[in-house]
Parts: C-alpha cells; structure tokens; sequence
C-alpha cells in the first residue's frame, strides 16, 4: 500500500506542478495586441488593416471575431479577464453598465493630417458616442431602416398618379391606400405578398415599430419622451394611442405565418420574389446585390405621419464602433490601430465593403451602384432604441407589442397600451434608482441631419 | 502482508477508524476539481443574491433578502408562465426520445443486416451538434422557403411553426428529440448489451416468447438504464437553453427556465444579485424534483 | 404422419411470423432513418452551391455543383493547423477525464469508507449548481493563473459532465460483482491495477460511450476555447467552424462545408468505438 500512495502522490504532484508552471510561463503578455470584434462579413477588410499595422508598428496583431449572436458572451469574458486591447461594440452598449465601464477615453484621436479625429466626425455620430462630454468609442458607420419597395410591383398601382411625388407613398393615407391596394392583389395572386417580414428570431419587429415611431411620435411632439421622463405625460396619451393604433394597422397586412419566417433569408426571397414592401435595415443591401436579381429595388422613409413634410426623415443609428479597453497596457498601439482604420484609402475601402453611412465628414459611398447611394440620401433622426431616456422602460416592450400585434390579430390597442404603461407606474421607483446610478442618460433629443454640414 | 488481507477484512476491521486509504483518496481528484469549478462559483452566486451587485465598479451592499422577497412582486408573474412552459417541455422531450430511443436500440441488436448502418445514422444528429441541428432544422422550419411548411400546406395545414405562439414549444420539441434520441439509444444500447443470454433461455424453456419475452424480462432488467436516461432527460431538459436560443430565441413562448436565466444574465437590465436570487430559486427547485426523482427510483442505497 | 404435417405447418407459421417482424423492422427502421437523411441531404446540398445560386434557391436541388467550395473552406480555415490542435486537446481531457470519474465511482458505489454515500449525494446535487462564467475566468486567471493557455480549457473540459460520468458509473458499476473484486485481491492485485485492468474493462459499453460523448462534446465546443485560449497558436476546429456563420445568409454555402469536414473524424471515431460499446459483458471471468 505504500509503494501506491507514494504512486499517487508523485502522479498528482507532477500534474499540478505541470498545471502552474504552463500558468507561470505562458501567461506572460506577449507583445501583439489583441482585437476582438463582432461581423464576420468584416473579415477580408481587418486582413487588410492587419497588414498595414504590422508594416508600420512591426507587432503582430491578432483579430478575432465571432458571429453577433455569440459575441455578448465573448466580449464579456474577454473584458473579465483583461485579455483584450480593442473590442467592436455597437454604440448602443454605452448605455450598458457593464461594457461602458472598460471604456477608456478616445478624446485624443489623431486623424491622419495631424488634426483631431474628432474635428472630422459627424455630429450624429459623435453625439452617440458621448458621455459627460467624453469620447468612449470611435464610430465607424451609421445604419438606418426604410422601406424597400420593388419598382415592377409598385408599377402595378400606377405611381405617377396615385402618388404625390409620382414615386412612392409620403403620407400616412397614401400608404394605407397602397397596403390595401396590394392586400387585394395578393388575394387574386397577382402577387406574392404585400409586406415582407421574417419574424422567426424576434427581434426584426422592432424594425417596423422603430420606423412607424419617427413620424407617428417624435415629428409630432419632438418633446414627447422628455415629457415622459419628467413624468409629465404617460404611455396613455392621445399621441401614444395613436401611435399603436397605426402599428395595428400596419401589422394586420403582415400574416401570421411570416412570424416563423428566417430572418437571414428575407433578402433572398425579397429579391425573387414579387413581395411589395419589405420593411428592413440598410445593412441588407450586400445580400440584395448578392442575388444578382434583374429587379429593381427602391425604398422610402416610412410615412406614418399624415403631413408629407414631416416624413422625410428615417430613423438611423450608428452601426459599429471600437473602443480601447480601459486596462489595456498598450494603448499607443491600440491608439495606431484605430487611427489606421481612419485612414483615407482604408476607411473609404470600409464604407464601401460595409456599405454604410460614412462616419467621417466629406466621405462618401463610391460603389457606383445607384441604389446604395440613393439609400443614404435621406435625412436621418436617431432611432428611439438608441435614445437614452431615462426613467422609460426600454424597447422589449414595443418589440414584444408589435409582435403581439402581428400574430394575435385580436390583441387589442388598449392591452398594448397597458402593457407598455403598467412598467412606467409600477417600478417608478427602480428607475429612479437606476438613473442615479447612471448620471450619463443626458441624451434624449434627436439629432440634425447629416445634410447640414 | 498487507497484501494478502482483502478490502472486506479492513472494512470490517474491529477498530473503525483505520479506514482503507487509497480506495478513499481515489475520490480526491474529483472532489478537487468539482469543489474548484462548482462549488465556488455556487458560492458566490449565493453571496451576491444577498447584495444589489451591478457591476464591479458602481457600489454594492448587502440587503439580505430583500432579493427573494422582490422576486414574487417584481417578475413572478413572467416566471410562473415560464415555469409552465419548462414543464410542458420536459414531459414533451422524454417521452418521445425514450420511446423512440428504446425502440431503435431494441431493434438494432436483433442481428440483423446492416444495423450498425442503422445505428451510425440515428447516431449522425449528436455528432454534429446542437447548434448545426438547430441551423438545419431552421432552414427546414422556415415558413418562406423550407420543405416543412410546403409539405404541410399539401395536407391544407395552415400555421407558422416556430412563429405561431400555440405550436412553436411542439417543433422546438421536435427539433430536441431529433437531435438527442442518437445518444439515448446507445444507453439503451449499452444497458441491453448488459442482459444475460441465459435470462433469455431460461424463459424460452417456459414457453414465453416475443413480446411477453421483451416486457417481462428485459423491461425489468433495463430498469437502471431506464433511471439513468430518465434522469439525463430530465435534468437536461430542466435547464435547456441551448435549442430554444437557437430555434427561436425564446420568443412565441417557448422560454424555459434555463433560457429564462441565460437572457437575464446577458441582457437583463436587473442588478446581478436579483439574477443570482434567480439561480439559487432554480437550484433550488431542480434540486429537489431531482431528489424527489432519486427517492422514488430507488431509495438512497441500491440494494445488493 | 399427422404430426409431422401439424409440424410442418407450425414451421410455416412460425416462418411466416418472422418474415413479418423482419418487415416491420426493416420498415421502421427505415422510416426513421428517412428522418435523419433528409436534413443530411440538405446540408449537403447547400454545402455545393454557391452565394448567388444559396440566395436565389436556399433549399431546392442544387444544380451547379462547387465542390471547390471544400477546398477554400479547407484552405481558409486552416484545417491541418487546427486539426492537430484539437486532437490533442480532446485526447487528454477526454481521456483522464474518463478516468477521473471511474476511479472516483469506485469507492462510492462499493461503500469503502463511512459516508460515502453522502459524498455521491453531494456530487450529485453540485451537478446543479449555478456555473458562473465570472467565477470560472476569476479562478482560471486571478488564482490559477492559467487562463488563455490550453490549460484552462482542458481543465474545463475535465470537469464538464464530471458529476453525471460519475453517477453513471455508479449506476453500471453494479454489474461488476463484489465477488470479483475479492478474489482479484486475494490473488495479491493492487487496488489502483484491479481497477484499471480490470474492473474498467469490464464495463466497455459505458465506457466508450462516455468517452464517446465526451470526445464529442470537446470537439463541438465553440465557445469554450473562444472565450478561454487567447493565444492564436492553439486554435480549434470548431471554433474556425462560426467564421463563416454569419448572419443574412451570407456565407452559409462555406459554413455547411465546413460542418462536414468537422464532422468527418468525429464519425470515423464513432465507427471504430461502436465496436466497443456494443461488446458484452464478460460473465466467464467469475462463473468460470
């Protein structure tokens, strides 16, 4: 028995000290930097920036990104364990405790001339990025959501007369006149639908309630959730109802079975098949031009208002954005990294891979393809769920309302409405604690269109 | 000398306080590793349910029970329909994959042609994974473009599989059987290699024989495996979240506990401790259906 | 006379009766093999398209074959580097994981020392306890020092599962009998080699299906060694798996390429295990 326990002491032994002396020796930092981001689709661009990086700096750099669903658990585990210089994070996340707090400061970005970076960046998105008059994240593109529209079944209702601008619907009653219109079409199948929507993952009803709350909500009364923040109004006002009302409305032309449709091949099927709306982001363009279609394809803002002149903005936000990690112990290098994104050539080479709305003043998209350049002509206003307001129960609400809304034909104006009030009532107090906690909600006032500098 | 002594003898042994070491110490390796990754992260869970922790940066204190209390008020309403949800998915998911499980194995060790074929094939879902099972199935559910719906809308079956609120839970079901029953059958598998043959002689000379065979005599035999596969299947579908994140999100009320838990941790916007007070109720309640499960299964010690 | 042809036609019956339950097995065997091939077939059939033809006709048959879609999967994901890597990864912590368990189920099911029953009961009931991936990075990088190293990811496989190996083993251990471990150590054997010569092998089935299921729970992991190795060196196959599974569909022609070619040496392994699992019992040893 003593020649076993001395066996097993020794195996035991050698297996700790074979487990702390890897540990002792292999966690020493080496010298690269580690950046850690969320689109895949991204890739072949970050290759190139790797690239430039290690000519200039002579450190290696190591790039890793994981697909946007699997990516909250990564970032969080990266940032716990200090093992990242960079990370991509969406701009909305600076209202999320835990990631804004290992944001460090990017008040001293350099742009390429030697001038501040900030001098060269947009107002709507450096506004989004600011807190407490700081800068925590760099922005890379704004994203907005429109209705698309496919040209040969809009050609159906005749345009040029049914419509004001001889185009595409501008106010609230064109568009309800156009919904019915194509309802009815698809009941002979002259067509194949009328609204577009994959709802299967859930979050794609938000798309369709943030775009019906620009002119339905904010272009009536721009003060309207300020009012609510001071508690001056509730849900339960005459705009609000109005508001689901229409949402109701918008909804019933959707159907039930396209709640279990895939979202990821909603562009595909748009672009074969004679679908007349689709009410989608920006970000879609690379898979409509991927399906080589002969048909042609525009879009609009949504007009939920009944005055034409308030509806021509859509609701945007910004995309994607970097951020120094705040225990990083290479923030020069890190500093390089994001600088070189910004560079002309590459940050050109980004806009146009990604096919967003540029970040950097003076920029703008050259894919000589006229339907991506069209897309970003239309004035923009930040987007509701990106607005921090404070003491306002956030967007799960109104998701989860649109979506009642599209599958339960019978859920009703009234339960939506005291559905989304009953939060604001009841935990007043929890919000309050929450806004003391986070004294950076100072944002709630929409933005100037890009078309003004 | 001490060779030559059985273990029996020493635990026998007059004096109870020499105990045999190194059979004990084989528990050791372990006991250490379970103690270092479970019971200090439970520990700590159960630490921060008694605090209003957010983040490691903003201030924390403790407020007792507060946490527990808050819970009935603040989300127990969401909580009981999940809680019913998590149950109707459990009794849903054993079944089926017991059933088709056993069936399968019994059938696939009747020495017949190409049953290892057979057996490679049921096994093919567990090896690709839970989430290329829910990628493909995906495709196949979709309501635009997938076979699934065409194939129902020839049998004038009109619904929007996983995004109708009344029939989404039976395809996650579905879509969990499919990709679990390979790995059910090889217990099964396993526990019918395990039956004597003489068992089945003896009865043969009686006079029993095809289905009296199989539900007197091999049913009793398989009873351990059939705890087992029971117990697997329900505790692994108590804390499920990995199907329902990646068929349908948890959306169209399909949300168990498990993922329940999943989504609050990562996106809720409550503070970490009511998360924590969360957890130590879902222990709490999984623990005891599975002691109770135990219990009724066989008591605390197996009878020799 | 009359015997043999009541004979004879009891023979037929009896025929007739097997022919039947052969039929009816074939039968839902295949039934049920239908269900699994059909979603093969359709991973497959979009693993040969390419991005136009995936975007114009997700799911109808594919009808310009890219079979070099393997080979820029193949290049572009590294797959010999990362094939290597993996191997080894889930060689050790599938094997010494294995058997930590078996030789942990040893004293608590034959009761070699007083509460071992308590002991399964805590191993069993810590099966539920909350995991915690703040905990796991806090202890894998403040105290043990190990984290982003291959290390803490094998340690973490180890311990994946562990409770529930364990209580397998208890459960199937009872078919070892008692009288085999007496007479084993009245030939003079030690306890740490009974175990491992003899006592293990003699429950194959469960032993390669649970090194099966662990070998196949490592090689699937994804989000275990994204989140836990740091280092580029030591990446795995399943990981470079999600750089294509991105969202819109855009790549999903290359991530069903990829699917397969992770999937090839898991089935080869299956193959060679399933020999094993199916083996009996040997009795002979005791009876004999």
């Amino acid at each position: 028995m003593k020649k076993e326990l001395k066996s097993l002491l020794l195996s035991s032994l050698t297996f700790l000290t074979s487990v702390f002396s890897v540990g002792l020796a292999g966690c020493g930092n080496d010298d690269s930097l580690h950046v850690i981001n969320f689109r895949p689709e991204d890739k072949a661009f970050y290759d190139v920036v790797k690239e430039e990086f290690e000519k200039e700096t002579g450190k290696k750099l190591v790039y890793e990104c994981v697909d946007t669903e699997s990516y909250a658990n990564f970032l969080t585990s990266r940032l716990k364990a200090n093992a990242v210089d960079v990370f991509g994070t969406e701009p909305a996340n600076i209202l999320s405790l835990n990631i804004f707090e290992n944001m460090d400061v990017l008040d001293d970005l350099q742009y390429s001339d030697g001038t501040n970076l900030w001098e060269h960046i947009t107002d709507f998105e450096a506004e989004q990025v600011t807190s407490d008059g700081k800068k925590y994240l760099a922005p890379l593109g704004s994203v907005n959501e429109v209705v698309y529209y496919r040209k040969d079944v809009m050609e159906l209702i005749n345009p040029a007369e049914t419509f004001e601008n001889g185009k595409y619907p501008t106010t609230w009653n064109e568009f309800v006149g156009s919904l019915n219109f194509f309802k009815q079409k698809e009941n002979s199948a002259a067509i194949d639908g009328t609204i577009l929507y994959g709802g299967k993952q859930g979050w794609p009803a938000s798309m369709i309630a943030g775009t019906m709350e620009v002119g339905a909500v904010r272009q009536e009364n721009p003060n309207f959730y300020l009012q609510l923040a001071k508690s001056e109004v509730t849900y339960d006002s005459p705009i609000y109802r109005e508001y689901l009302t229409k949402l109701k409305e918008v909804c019933s032309f959707v159907g039930l079975k396209q709640a279990g449709q895939d979202y990821n091949l909603v562009p595909g099927k748009f672009a074969r098949e004679k679908y007349a709306y689709m009410i989608d982001g920006s970000w879609i363009m690379a898979q409509i031009l991927k399906a080589n279609t002969s048909a042609e394809i525009g879009f609009f803002p949504l007009p939920a208002n009944d005055d034409a002149s308030k509806n021509n903005v859509v609701p945007a936000k910004s995309g994607a954005a970097m951020c120094i990690a705040k225990s990083t112990k290479k923030r020069d290098l890190a500093k390089k990294f994001i600088e070189i994104l910004y560079r002309e050539d590459l940050y050109q080479q980004y806009v146009n891979m990604a096919m967003v709305m540029p970040a950097v003043k003076g920029v703008e998209v050259t894919t000589n393809k006229e339907i991506v350049d069209q897309i970003f002509a239309f004035p923009t206003i930040l987007l509701v769920e990106n607005m921090a307001i404070p003491g306002v129960p956030g967007t799960d609400y109104i998701r989860q309302i649109t979506s009642d809304f599209i599958v339960s034909p019978g859920y009703s104006v009234d339960s939506a409405v005291k559905y989304i009030n009953d939060p604001l009532l009841q935990r007043a107090d929890n919000w309050q604690k929450k806004i003391n906690l986070e004294p950076w909600f100072k944002r709630f006032y929409p933005t100037e269109s890009r078309n003004d500098w | 000398m001490n060779k030559n002594r059985s273990w029996f003898d020493k635990k026998f042994r007059v004096s109870p306080a020499i105990k045999p070491i190194v059979p004990t110490l084989s528990c050791l390796p372990a006991l250490i590793l379970i103690v270092i990754f479970s019971l200090s992260p439970a520990i700590l869970n159960l630490v921060l349910s008694f605090t209003d922790y957010r983040s490691a940066s903003t201030p924390f204190e403790f407020i007792g029970f507060q946490n527990y209390i808050d819970f009935f008020s603040l989300i127990g309403d969401e909580v009981a329909e999940v809680f019913l949800t998590t149950i109707k998915y459990t009794l849903l998911t054993i079944f089926p994959n017991n059933i088709i499980a056993l069936l399968a194995a019994f059938l696939t060790t009747r020495n017949l042609k190409g049953q290892n074929f057979f057996r490679a094939l049921y096994f093919m879902p567990m090896i690709l994974g839970s989430v290329v099972v829910c990628f493909v199935w995906g495709i196949i559910l979709d309501t635009g473009s997938g076979p699934m719906i065409k194939l129902l809308e020839k049998f004038g079956i009109e619904t929007a599989l996983l995004g109708d609120p009344q029939t989404s839970l039976y395809w996650v079901v579905l879509v969990t059987v499919w990709g679990n029953f390979g790995y059910t059958m090889i217990l099964y598998i396993a526990g019918l290699q395990g039956i004597d043959g003489t068992q089945y002689e003896a009865a043969a000379i009686d006079g029993a024989s095809g289905f009296k065979l199989f539900w007197y005599i091999t049913m009793p035999l398989l009873k351990p495996t059939f705890v087992i596969c029971f117990w697997i299947g329900i505790s692994g579908s108590l804390g499920m979240a990995d199907y329902i994140l990646l068929t349908t999100n948890g959306n169209y009320n399909t949300e168990t506990i498990g993922f329940y838990i999943l989504r609050m941790v990562l996106y809720g916007s409550g503070t970490q401790g009511m998360n924590s007070a969360i957890i130590i109720y879902n222990f709490i309640f999984v623990t005891t259906v599975m002691l109770v499960f135990k219990r009724l299964t066989g008591g605390k010690k197996e009878d020799d | 006379m009359s015997e043999t042809i009541v004979q004879k036609e009891k023979f037929k019956s009896m025929r007739r009766i097997k022919i039947i339950k052969t039929t009816c097995t074939y039968f839902f065997l295949a039934l049920l093999a239908l269900t699994i091939l059909y979603p093969l077939y359709l991973l497959l059939n979009i693993s040969l398209k390419s991005d136009t033809e995936f975007a114009n006709f997700p799911t109808e048959f594919v009808k310009n074959p890219q079979f070099g879609n393997y080979a820029v999967v193949f290049e572009s994901m590294e797959v010999f580097k990362r094939f290597f890597t993996t191997v080894w990864m889930t060689a050790i912590a599938s094997v010494v994981g294995v058997g930590v368990c078996a030789y942990c189920a040893f004293p608590l099911q034959r009761n070699y020392f007083r509460g071992a029953s308590k002991v399964f009961t805590f191993i069993i009931v810590s099966m539920y306890f909350p995991g915690s991936l703040v905990a796991n990075i806090v202890i894998l990088n403040d105290v043990m020092n190990v984290y982003g190293t291959p290390i803490a990811l094998i340690l973490l496989w180890i311990v994946g599962g562990m409770q529930m190996n364990v209580f397998m083993f208890v459960g199937f251990l009872k078919s070892v009998p008692k009288d085999l471990d007496e007479a084993a150590f009245v030939d003079g054997c030690s306890y740490v080699r009974y175990v491992f010569t003899v006592a293990i092998p003699l429950m194959k089935p469960i032993v390669f299906t649970i090194l099966l299921t662990k070998i196949i729970g490592c090689w699937n992991d994804f989000l275990g060694p994204y989140i836990y190795v740091t280092d580029p060196e030591f990446r795995t196959l399943s990981t470079g798996l999600f750089q294509y599974k991105s969202t819109y569909g855009a790549s999903w022609n290359y991530f069903t390429t990829a699917i397969f070619i992770v999937a090839f040496p898991i089935i080869i392994i299956y193959i060679i295990f399933q020999k094993y699992i199916i083996s009996g019992m040997i009795m002979g040893a005791v009876k004999g």
